[in-house]
């Protein structure tokens, strides 16, 4: 064993303290020992492999960390954390510092630390200068594991489709001139005459107003706009109903909504801890107003990230801005996170997803803790926005406890907050009076417990071991005891067997000697009471009789999960005339905290710290803190070739936003026109919408695209007019059926050719969306409010939602649209819940169209749809005697076309069948909404 | 004729797509219809074939909210009693949900039960007695110290991004063995603390969701899914409403042609229908023995509560439900005694002790506790170190979970913490390899498991987990 008979210096060096001298050692390049690999060979190769391999060997196929140690270069290189090995250099070694397991954060193996024995070898091998043997293509192989720096290619990036400029398209020549009304219609027929694919016939006018007006303002057509529009014979009719709906207020509510969705709003946190956004309700009224006023695109991004930091000319136009904030504060935070550093690294990862998605089309999220995996955005790039976001204050200086409330901005007056304290001052009097009731009611019921408890112990004699209620309150009533109380000292009896003091309890019991057992309880009862009344006059803080067995009954007739445990829950523990007391001086309590008001406040942000640079988080850690990087724009969008200046004084969301809404952003237009053409035809050219990134799907028509970007540009951002370019297209106002399809033998079958439709050769049927449902449900009978905007979430700002006690303290208003249902997140509106609306948490662009069993159980059995059939009903009952007039405007108010004479009598036999009374018309009016032909348009 | 004979969907396609929701009904006879003699019409719900050998077919969760103190229950430490009252001697964790004291002993006694010699403390005398049963693993941890990340962490595998649960990840790996009914069952679930995105699908197809049966304000014996019952129609009646609605339905299709969801969405109706009817006859325990209620201590005012929701478990799994979660969360008083540590745990312990015993027991002796994995824990455990004089705080650095039936090892112990039970220290099992080793046990590879989303594969252990093959039997 020459190791051990020639002992290296480096151990004296290092048990004496000296390592630091070793870090310009030469051994560190210096070719290894045969001694050093001896040592290699038997104490660390084994320990490596049997204990490392399993994630960290491109044998195993696995780089955990981006580390893999089954060579040394890949060992010196080390993982994301840094080098692994610093041959002679024990603390800069992160191996050594990982298998000291004496950081919490960083201790491996991750199952069980090595064996003292082993730390020490390591310890000593990497002291020697880490003699390693093993060659390899590691670290190559750790690279291709996505581990290792992955080196992006930002001119290779910038070649990807999404980030090119825009093409100056222009609409190509087709055959049938006839079908094109818009440059729109030509790039569509191009592409459907190159596979002999002829475009649907138009759509009859019926179906195009329904159509038009679900699109435009989520409600069904009335029946007087319908024959209208039929009676209007001119070549811009449909022009004239496209204007009269973008002028209705409805307008921006359906809209609006479509916004939201991207925006992932709600009036409720709803991640770790659910509490009320009591003012989330102004920015989705803020958003309805932008859509309304057509306020154009890119003022509108601008506002939403940095409204605070325009220049405002009036305090309504200060307030504008501040409003629109609210787009950065309304994400789901996991508010009770007791680490802040950790938290506010989140919050702006939520931001910085949030608007990657919303705006962009980017998954910047992505680039958190590596570089981007597909997309061209580094991590650097990350790090560059998040120092945007660090010199942003997100998180308000007040908490609750555990949880950390968001920023808002205060328009409270001082007599807003005089209101508030007066209420407040009330409710605390109130919850005192609720405590002390509880509070007296407890003693008051101990008193009478423990007087009683020699009764309770003679009659639980009675009663067997686990007892029957039903037995127990008979037996309660005739000794007037209370059955909870009777239960609950016999199942102690039987839970504690062996219990000292209920030894003479168990003896007579077992004798049936009911007299006996109050006579000896009583009695010692009696005497600890008195025993410990002696000790308080000898000694005032006593607080149990000096005698040993006088103590031992006091402990047992207080002991508070002993034989007369009282519950904690009122609920639990009051009966009678005391818990309906409690009851209703609770419900005083809740009201009265109900009419507490809050004073109007509105959810944003602000500039904080200015931090010109932050360090790139190693594995998205702040642990692990790496390069500093400057505040910045991802490099691949850059449109410019000088780095962004950003102000000193600012936090630079101000320089994003315009970045952002310049009209060189190669992605800005691209993603919203693509949105509002998926938000009119079912499906976008681009069909993720949210991602416009390498994984994302690839546009069907891409010149279009461009075509239709360079168009919203132009028009000044206008939303109202892409509306109106889209619309007016023979592409909106096709059918949704096609003579050729499922016919093959008449040519080219596009069902065959193009299933998906994504060349757009007929109209998708669509599902109407949740609001529409609920909202046409309600519209149909006349009973749907017009009110617009205002606070509906009946909670107060930060008030819980649901705390602990998961009882349920939102309610919704059915009569207004379902814009005005309060988003509360984890607790959806069922109607919405089902029938899709999106995930709260997370842009969407596209909602799905499932269809499951649930949505059918809604239809059959909720109040709601009941109650909407029921309307209906009496709204026909009352406009017409004559059944057949029922049942055709029935057919008008919810399908927008006549009943044919077999609707009419089928309808009519349905009715006789139950009846022919209020109930059967109820029937019908319940089953027509459930149909099909309701819940889709054509 | 149908003019879409060879619709190019993939599987995937078609399980987003699915028009089956709870059941696979409607796309099955879809397919059915559609199905050209080559290949069987697959179902998304249908009862799949594992990765390799499953040791258990389906899973009950008892989740105790709040968080159980380990060192009260299945983790004795003799040290704790011996140093009562002096400093915890090691470093405490580096974040802290608030403040501890010093080293508090445990107010119960343990003693060893069974063959096994499983030590048990007083809390649980009834589970005491399945002992033998049990597989206690002593050294999880997790890496949330509040109720909400750490419900997240332990449903879903993510307490910072909504995530697919457990159930929903094992629901669309295995599919179900019952139509009428929905895979994944929650009973009475807590609407805090992360709620509904503890049982929810996020990215998965929306079959793969739980369904709630009530929530935890609610008494079990109200709990229901939600509109599962018509309060003024008979059956008769709202029979005759559904054929007329079919009949529309069927017309209005031959106007519109062939389309996916609007022949989904008619058969829709009749699973619903059909639903109605399974789910109150699965829930309904009125017609189980006397001796049955008794055994998971429906007679007592105590125990009824979550006694019922045990049995409205078993019954579930008997009918072929995958995974039931039921939980116990009373909606004032959890396992969480920050205060009142011996009056909390001592009032919780009693309600749930002799329902888990019972239903133990109950699967065993009807043949069903050696493919039915049976879960308990809470979110996480409870600091050594006292809160007060009477309480202990979060603890995520070292808890007990114990596993029964389904193939594992039963009357042991694995892993271990620190010597007072605040650090997992031997065999350490993080969450992730908690949720690796229940699919595996499950017969499924956590790292196949998987689902593409916004362009990359997602998988309920993330980029982590390591299966516990110790604990298999």
């Amino acid at each position: 064993m020459p190791l051990m008979n020639r002992p290296f210096h480096f151990h004296t060096v290092l048990s004496s303290g000296f390592a630091g001298l070793l870090l310009a050692s030469p051994l560190v390049a210096a070719t290894p020992t045969a001694e050093g690999i001896e040592f290699f060979e038997k104490k660390i190769r084994p320990v490596l492999v049997s204990a490392c391999y399993d994630c960290h060997s491109v044998e195993a196929g696995k780089t955990k960390g981006g580390l893999a140690v089954d060579s040394r270069e890949a060992l010196l290189i080390g993982g994301d954390a840094g080098p692994s090995v610093v041959p002679g250099n024990l603390e800069k070694s992160k191996l050594i510092e990982a298998v000291r397991y004496k950081n919490r954060d960083l201790q491996m193996p991750p199952k069980n630390a090595l064996t003292p024995a082993q730390i020490q070898d390591l310890e000593k091998w990497v002291a020697m200068g880490a003699p390693d043997p093993r060659e390899g293509k590691t670290a190559a192989a750790a690279q291709a594991h996505g581990g290792v720096n992955r080196s992006i290619n930002m001119e290779e990036g910038r070649k990807f489709w999404s980030f090119t400029p825009l093409a100056e398209a222009t609409p190509p020549p087709v055959q049938n001139t006839a079908w094109v009304k818009s440059p729109i219609d030509a790039f569509l027929l191009a592409e459907l005459e190159k596979q002999g694919v002829s475009p649907a016939p138009a759509a009859d006018k019926r179906t195009l107003i329904r159509r038009a007006t679900f699109d435009l303002t989520g409600l069904p057509p009335t029946a007087q706009e319908i024959d209208a529009f039929l009676a209007d014979n001119s070549a811009d009719a449909l022009s004239k109903v496209v204007e009269r709906l973008l002028a209705s207020p409805q307008y921006g509510e359906r809209w609006a909504r479509h916004w939201l969705d991207v925006a992932r709003y709600a009036d409720s946190n709803g991640m770790d801890e659910n509490v009320a956004y009591g003012h989330a309700w102004r920015y989705r009224d803020y958003v309805v107003r932008a859509f309304n006023e057509d306020k154009p695109y890119d003022q509108f991004l601008v506002e939403q990230i940095a409204g605070d930091l325009l220049p405002a000319r009036t305090e309504e136009e200060r307030r504008e801005g501040l409003t629109a904030l609210g787009f950065l504060a309304l994400g789901a935070r996991v508010l009770a996170e007791p680490d802040v550093r950790k938290l506010e690294m989140d919050i702006i990862d939520e931001q910085l997803d949030t608007l990657g998605k919303a705006f962009l089309g980017m998954t910047l999220g992505c680039a958190r803790c590596h570089d981007h995996k597909f997309d061209p955005i580094t991590n650097k790039d990350y790090y560059a926005l998040a120092a945007i976001f660090r010199s942003t204050k997100s998180l308000a200086d007040e908490k609750l406890g555990a949880i950390k409330f968001w920023y808002e901005h205060s328009l409270a007056t001082p007599d807003d907050l005089a209101a508030k304290k007066k209420y407040e001052a009330e409710v605390a009097a109130q919850r005192s009076k609720v405590a002390k009731f509880s509070n007296e009611t407890r003693a008051k019921l101990k008193q009478e417990l423990q007087t009683n408890a020699p009764d309770y112990l003679a009659a639980a004699t009675l009663l067997p071991e686990d007892p029957d209620f039903a037995k127990v309150q008979t037996l309660a009533a005739e000794r007037k005891l209370r059955p909870r109380y009777l239960l609950t000292a016999r199942q102690y009896l039987t839970r504690a067997p062996e219990h000292p003091f209920y030894a003479r309890w168990r003896e007579l019991a077992a004798a049936g000697d009911q007299d006996g057992i109050r006579k000896y309880y009583g009695d010692v009862f009696t005497r600890s009471a008195a025993a410990l009344t002696a000790a308080k006059a000898k000694d005032p803080k006593a607080t149990a009789p000096v005698e040993p067995d006088l103590a031992e009954a006091y402990a047992a007739l207080n002991d508070v999960a002993g034989l007369l445990a009282i519950p904690d829950k009122d609920a639990d523990a009051f009966d009678g005339e005391m818990l309906a007391t409690a009851e209703v001086m609770k419900d005083d309590l809740m009201s009265l905290e109900d009419k507490t008001p809050d004073p109007p406040s509105l959810m944003g942000v602000r500039d904080g710290t200015i931090t010109k640079t932050l360090p790139i988080h190693i594995r998205g850690s702040y642990l692990t803190l790496g390069a500093e990087v400057e505040r910045g724009f991802p490099e691949v969008m850059r449109t410019s070739f000088t780095k962004p200046i950003l102000s000193a004084k600012q936090s630079g969301r101000l320089e994003l936003a315009r970045w952002m809404a310049g009209s060189e952003h190669p992605l800005t237009a691209r993603v919203m026109v693509n949105r509002l053409w998926r938000w009119h035809f079912g499906r976008g050219l681009v069909g993720s919408t949210d991602n416009f990134g390498i994984l994302g799907d690839k546009p069907s028509h891409p010149a279009l695209l461009d075509w239709l970007a360079r168009c919203f540009i132009e028009n000044g951002w206008s939303i109202k007019d892409m509306h109106r370019v889209l619309m007016k297209s023979s592409a909106y106002q096709m059918a949704s059926t096609h003579p050729s399809a499922g016919q093959p033998s008449s040519g080219v079958d596009p069902a065959m050719l193009d299933p998906e439709n994504k060349l757009l050769w007929r109209a998708h049927v669509q599902r109407l969306e949740a609001e529409q449902i609920h909202d046409a449900m309600l519209a149909a009978s006349g009973s749907l409010s017009a009110q617009v905007g205002g606070k509906t979430v009946p909670l107060r700002n930060r008030e819980f939602v649901f705390n602990h006690t998961s009882k349920d303290a939102t309610q919704y208003r059915a009569l207004r649209r379902a814009l005005y249902i309060p988003i509360i997140r984890n607790h959806l509106f069922d109607l919405l819940e089902q029938f899709d609306y999106p995930d709260p948490t997370m842009p969407t662009g596209s909602r799905n169209a499932t269809v499951v069993a649930p949505q059918a159980l809604i239809m059959m059995n909720s109040p709601f749809a009941a109650q909407a059939a029921q309307r209906l009903s009496a709204k026909l009952l009352s406009d017409s005697d004559a059944p057949e007039a029922r049942v055709q405007e029935a057919y008008v108010a919810l399908y927008g076309r006549p009943a044919s004479s077999h609707d009419v009598t089928r309808a009519l036999t349905f009715v006789r069948q139950e009846g022919d009374s209020p109930e059967a018309w109820t029937l019908l009016c319940h089953t027509l909404m459930s149909a099909n032909e309701f819940m889709y348009l054509r | 004729m149908n003019p879409f004979p060879a619709s190019p969907l993939s599987r995937r396609a078609m399980l987003q797509r699915s028009a089956a929701g709870f059941g696979h009904l409607a796309l099955a006879s879809l397919l059915a219809q559609q199905s050209q003699g080559a290949s069987a019409p697959v179902s998304p719900l249908a009862a799949k074939l594992p990765h390799h050998a499953a040791r258990a077919k389906r899973v009950i969760f008892l989740f105790m909210k709040g968080g159980p103190s380990a060192v009260d229950t299945f983790d004795p430490k003799p040290l704790l009693d011996r140093d009562h009252g002096k400093a915890y001697p090691f470093a405490q964790p580096r974040v802290k949900f608030a403040e501890t004291g010093k080293l508090l002993k445990s107010p119960w006694k343990f003693k060893q039960y069974g063959q096994s010699g499983l030590p048990v403390s007083e809390l649980f005398p009834h589970v005491a007695q399945c002992a033998d049963e049990l597989c206690v693993i002593r050294s999880l941890h997790g890496t949330n110290p509040a109720h909400g990340g750490a419900l997240l962490k332990l449903h879903t595998g993510s307490d910072v991004q909504v995530r697919p649960s457990m159930g929903s990840w094992i629901t669309y790996g295995l599919g179900t063995e019952n139509d009428n009914l929905p895979a994944f069952i929650t009973i009475c679930p807590t609407l805090a603390h992360g709620g509904v995105n503890n049982w929810g699908a996020a990215f998965l197809p929306a079959w793969c969701q739980g369904t709630p049966i009530g929530n935890a304000a609610v008494p079990s014996d109200q709990a229901m899914v939600k509109h599962i019952r018509n309060t003024q129609l008979s059956a008769s009646l709202q029979r005759q409403q559904l054929d007329l609605l079919a009949q529309m339905n069927h017309e209005h299709l031959e106007l519109t042609g062939p389309n996916q969801a609007l022949e989904g969405r008619i058969n829709s109706f009749e699973l619903a229908f059909r639903m109605q009817m399974a789910m109150p006859d699965a829930q309904d325990v009125d017609n189980e023995t006397e001796v049955t209620k008794k055994l998971y201590g429906m007679d007592n005012p105590v125990t009824s509560n979550f006694g019922r929701q045990c049995l409205m478990a078993r019954r579930f799994i008997e009918r072929g439900v995958r995974f039931v979660q039921v939980t116990h969360s009373d909606s004032e008083v959890q396992w969480d005694q920050h205060g009142n540590l011996y009056k909390g745990h001592s009032k919780n312990a009693a309600e749930v002790d002799k329902p888990i015993a019972g239903l133990l027991k109950d699967l065993r002796s009807r043949g069903l506790l050696q493919d039915t994995l049976v879960i308990w824990g809470g979110e996480f455990g409870r600091t050594p170190t006292a809160q007060g004089t009477d309480g202990r705080d979060h603890n995520p650095e070292g808890f007990t979970m114990w596993l029964a039936g389904g193939g594992v090892k039963a009357g042991s112990t694995y892993g271990a913490t620190d010597d007072y039970g605040y650090f997992a220290q031997e065999n350490k099992v993080h969450i992730h390899d908690f949720h690796a080793t229940i699919l595996a046990l499950m017969g499924m590879d956590h790292e196949k498991l998987t689902y593409k989303y916004a362009g990359r594969d997602f998988r309920l252990t993330d980029v982590f987990g390591h299966v516990v093959k110790e604990v298999f039997a």
